[in-house]
């Protein structure tokens, strides 16, 4: 049984590589997902160096839709690891299970506190002051924004450590006992949850549908709207899940095939 | 000096877009006002220049790029203008002017990128399941050559011929496209969530997924606020069932020392 450990440098290491990779390869679809997985990619070969079959599992769990604000996501990230190192021999379902729920859940409101903390206090203060000296022509301005972005860095350091180093407490504590399972499915649960709440945030999409009447043209968003807020975004996730689940596994095809129809429909003044 | 300002507004805006490294693109590349000191050591116009790159930083410092928006490009606004003003020898106001008329570029080149983009995810699921995590970082890396591609030559165009090329450019694009590519980047992530779920594989729980859904819409709450609330619940629903795991354990166990003789 392997039973590969990760050392600080390891973890850390992968966190350098977050700072790097985080938002390199982002694209609407999954978003953060290839920086997660350029990131990690590196400990999960330490991790699983005896399985290829379980590294694999773990690039293509790691691949999934991942947003999160860079440096308090990181959180999220450090947990993941201290759980794919714990959970190392599970099945795999059971790791799908936890980890993409963790991820899944924790990944929108720690994108909410980073979001707020980092760009929207430190930012207007540090970079604000830095501002004010700039508009005298004092070059110390520039230095305090350089200095924001130490402290944000110095921020993003510790919550990545903070969440291995705990996520390793947590798992050792509850791994394996009758609470590692409750845990487990409400990271599922609320994983679910979030999704909803995330897909209410991320997607859009509204019709420019109107049809011209004799008095106003008549606005079909605005008759949606009235009949149930948000239904076109929910279609649109509905109906890929539909056709995802039913019809096509080829992820690649289907992103295509929404582009160009996307395209074609803003042509003929649909959306 | 236009070329070495056009080559390194280029460079510039490449890199803060492409965000090589999170908090020093960010931080940095995205701060009008760190952008100048590069642009007033080449053009000797230090103080010139951080006083307009501090005005247009003003506009930018109380902006939040929150989940998929991304309101401003206050990179472009630094990268482009700042350039632009110092040659023109522009005073803060009009400097101000050109930086919010060029910031809508990223409004159009942001989904092309991002939207570009989706080829490298799809490239690296092949790579995952392949199980060579070095092929996502090289192609991770390759994003890199298109973002350049995407971002490279408006900057430098702009800044060699100047700010008109930015109004030309918009409308080269047809509005249809434009308008397409960012309605493309606002159902894509319906496909990443869909994916999601399709792994998660639990139809029972999607009850939840429209009740996570419905809440946010009809209630217009933040992620965080909708999150607080999630958590609160699941986290009453752990210690509500382990209760009553111990109350079923209590019952049963009082029923079996009956027997007991």
């Amino acid at each position: 049984m392997a039973d590969n450990k990760l050392t600080k440098k390891d973890v850390m290491g992968a966190w350098g590589r977050w700072q790097v990779y985080a938002e390199m390869g982002h694209s609407y679809e999954r978003m953060m997902a290839v920086g997660v997985a350029s990131s990690l990619g590196k400990c999960l070969k330490k991790l699983y160096a005896d399985d290829e079959e379980k590294f694999k599992r773990s690039l293509q769990r790691h691949m999934m839709f991942f947003n999160t604000e860079g440096n308090w996501g990181g959180a999220v990230l450090g947990m993941a690891l201290a759980m794919e190192e714990k959970m190392a021999d599970c099945p795999e379902e059971e790791k799908d299970e936890a980890i993409n729920g963790l991820k899944t859940s924790l990944m929108g409101p720690l994108a909410g506190i980073g979001d707020s903390i980092d760009w929207g206090t430190l930012k207007p203060i540090i970079c604000g002051l830095g501002v004010s000296m700039g508009l005298t022509g004092n070059i110390l301005g520039a230095v305090f924004c350089v200095l924001f972005c130490l402290v944000i860095l110095f921020i993003g350091n510790q919550c990545w450590w903070l969440g291995y180093s705990k996520g390793i407490v947590a798992m050792e504590t509850i791994f394996g006992g009758p609470l590692f399972k409750k845990v487990v499915k409400s990271a599922s649960l609320l994983g679910m949850y979030m999704m909803g709440v995330l897909s209410a945030s991320y997607v859009a999409l509204q019709t420019a549908i109107q049809i011209p009447t004799d008095s106003e043209a008549l606005v079909i968003q605005d008759i949606l709207d009235s009949i149930i807020p948000g239904l076109l975004p929910l279609g649109a996730v509905l109906l890929l899940y539909y056709i995802l689940r039913n019809k096509t596994q080829k992820f690649g095809l289907v992103a295509v095939g929404t582009v160009i129809l996307c395209l074609l429909l803003s042509l003929i003044r649909v959306v | 000096m236009e070329l070495v300002l056009a080559i390194v507004s280029g460079l510039l805006y490449f890199f803060g877009s492409a965000q090589i490294g999170y908090c020093f693109a960010e931080g940095f590349a995205w701060m009008p006002l760190v952008q100048a000191v590069v642009f007033g050591a080449i053009t000797g116009q230090m103080t010139d220049a951080i006083i307009i790159g501090a005005t247009i930083s003003a506009l930018y410092v109380s902006v939040v790029p929150a989940g998929n928006n991304t309101p401003a490009d206050s990179c472009a606004a630094g990268a482009i203008a700042i350039p632009i003003a110092l040659m023109a020898h522009m005073n803060v106001a009009a400097a101000s002017a050109l930086a919010v008329s060029v910031a809508i570029i990223g409004n159009l080149l942001q989904p092309i990128q991002y939207n570009v983009n989706g080829i490298y995810a799809h490239m690296c699921d092949k790579h995952a399941a392949k199980g060579d995590y070095k092929a996502i970082v090289r192609t991770c890396w390759m994003s890199l050559g298109s973002t350049f591609l995407i971002r490279f030559p408006i900057a430098f165009v702009t800044v060699y011929f100047g700010a008109g090329m930015v109004d030309k450019m918009m409308a080269a694009m047809p509005e249809w496209i434009s308008n397409g590519l960012t309605v493309s980047g606002g159902v894509l992530p319906a496909l990443g969530i869909a994916v999601t779920l399709t792994v998660i594989d639990k139809n029972q729980y999607i009850p939840l997924f429209l009740f996570g859904y419905f809440f946010v819409v009809v209630m217009k709450l933040s992620i965080l606020a909708a999150s607080i609330l999630g958590i609160c619940a699941v986290i009453l629903y752990v210690v509500i069932s382990l209760e009553d795991q111990k109350d079923l354990v209590a019952v049963i166990g009082a029923g079996d020392d009956d027997d007991d003789d």
